[in-house]
């Protein structure tokens, strides 16, 4: 692990950060919606990433996606477990 | 005590996640082919670009009969083919925005969007890269995929809220984005952290016009006047038109006449054709045959939007004499069609390597010559090669013929026995 590698997930960890920060007011969000949000980077990852990294390597852009990965599947937890609900009416 | 049970057989899928097939699920694949054309074609080459494009329009056939069909079964007021022209019209604003607030870093980085269009381009019609009909193309391919991802997410959730958009796009896509195109598709380019932040801000952009459009139409729309709907709609209109007018106007006005130096400055370079191998003397019989080696490079250059590149060569003839004493032993040719290039390398991890190979060519030249006139060549004996070599140079932008001549008196080299 080279400082490029830690400089790229470092300042993308800081950029998804700071891109969430706008979402934060948004109410708790539907089942469906939690559920999609869960299961499309993890569904994704073997079609699309894994052999990627099978042929090249795990380097800074796998990790990227697997650090984009992780926080869609935290926040949206977060959000759907804590977040209040949206007022009816 | 007697309980009652039920027989009936549990379907094979649930009830909800047939529901959300049908809703949503065969919708989203029908919208998201072109991203899948995109993906499979152009980034993981599962097969070529253009057949790709058979689903997408298989899907394109397809959609009204598939809308046609749920708006008359369905009763869900939420379903999204009720909705689909509204969140058509709206994915397309989002797509335009994408690319309109990366117009700023053309002006402070240098960074211009409109590079991958011309491979789209030329993956999909064959035209040359660099061509104004080229980056159209690919401009209308990008569009395409900003509108299909901008329409997956109207479709695919219920709540069009900020947090589900940036999640979505401004997160999710800009990972997969982040792999993709470093491993599949930006040759010779490096990608640093600074490459990728840029690429999360623009996807945010596109959440953020994705998460604001509902709610203009939903706020603002129904209070305005007709002359401001009709601003409001020439401005949508402005924002689908500029990326690609402006990626028109900044080729011609900006990246053609930088590439044109570029390409001068390389075709300029001293010393680009020279002798690396003074002749060896390979076999006598009736003939005698000699070789000698000329080196083409360097030939790497970076273009205008910094990618690395090699300079080409086509059309290369080269012709020669040999002379030892003030008389001629032998006449020498060498002619190839093309040089071998890295340029056609298509992965970024193997373009490197081909790169670092090629930065300097060799190019054989063979020379025939009368044996009698080896009689007086020995160890020692210093020849004179004269050449003159003439080629085609292909750069980013611009070919040229040029025409480069030597004359070196070097020492024969023998791969048989001397005298």
């Amino acid at each position: 692990m080279n400082g490029d590698f830690l400089g790229q997930v470092g300042v993308m960890a800081l950029t998804f950060g700071l891109v969430l920060v706008l979402g934060l007011f948004s109410r708790r969000m539907e089942r469906s919606d939690y559920l999609t949000l869960v299961a499309i980077p993890i569904v994704a990852f073997p079609i699309a990433i894994l052999p990627g990294i099978l042929t090249w390597g795990f380097d800074k852009n796998g990790a990227t996606y697997v650090l984009g990965a992780v926080i869609v599947v935290v926040v949206a937890t977060l959000n759907y477990r804590f977040q209040p609900r949206a007022k009816e009416g | 005590m007697a309980v009652a049970t039920t027989d009936a057989p549990r379907p094979l899928i649930p009830a909800w996640a047939r529901t959300w097939a049908l809703e949503r699920g065969i919708l989203y694949a029908m919208i998201e082919t072109p991203l899948l054309a995109l993906l499979g074609g152009f980034f993981y080459r599962v097969v070529p670009y253009r057949f790709m494009l058979l689903p997408v329009m298989a899907s394109f056939v397809a959609l009204p009969i598939w809308i046609s069909y749920r708006r008359r079964v369905s009763t869900n007021p939420d379903e999204p083919v009720h909705h689909l022209h509204k969140y058509a019209l709206w994915a397309l604003i989002g797509a335009g925005f994408f690319t309109v607030v990366r117009i700023p870093l053309v002006y402070t980085m240098g960074a211009a969007y409109w590079t991958p269009w011309y491979d789209f381009g030329n993956a999909l019609t064959g035209t040359a890269l660099g061509r104004p009909e080229t980056l159209l193309a690919g401009s209308a391919v990008n569009m395409l995929q900003g509108w299909s991802v901008g329409l997956g997410f109207y479709i695919l959730f219920k709540r069009h809220s900020l947090m589900n958009a940036l999640l979505y796009i401004g997160v999710w896509v800009t990972s997969l984005y982040s792999f993709d195109m470093p491993t599949y598709s930006r040759v010779g380019q490096s990608s640093p952290a600074s490459w990728h932040a840029i690429m999360a801000a623009g996807h945010s952009c596109l959440a953020l016009s994705l998460w604001f459009m509902p709610q203009f139409y939903k706020l603002s729309w129904p209070r305005l006047t007709i002359g401001l709907r009709a601003v409001s709609l020439a401005v949508g209109a402005l924002i689908v038109i500029t990326p690609s007018a402006f990626a028109q106007w900044r080729a011609a006005t900006w990246e053609a006449p930088l590439q044109t130096r570029i390409d001068q400055a390389a075709f300029s370079r001293p010393d680009l054709v020279t002798l690396k191998d003074g002749p060896s003397l390979l076999s006598t019989g009736a003939d005698a045959r000699y070789r000698f080696t000329l080196r083409f490079g360097p030939r790497d250059y970076h273009n205008w939007f910094k990618q690395l590149r090699a300079l080409d060569a086509t059309s290369v003839r080269v012709s020669g004499r040999l002379w030892q004493g003030g008389e001629i032993i032998a006449w020498c040719q060498a002619s190839m069609a093309s040089l071998p290039s890295p340029n056609g390398v298509a992965v970024p991890a193997d373009f490197q390597p081909a790169m670092r190979a090629m930065r300097f060519t060799d190019i054989p030249v063979s020379c025939t010559g009368p044996a009698a006139a080896t009689q007086g060549i020995g160890a020692g004996s210093r020849v004179t090669v004269e050449w003159t070599a003439e080629m085609s140079l292909v750069g980013g932008r611009l070919q040229k013929t040029r025409r480069f001549n030597g004359n070196e008196a070097v020492l024969m080299r023998f791969t048989t026995p001397a005298g």
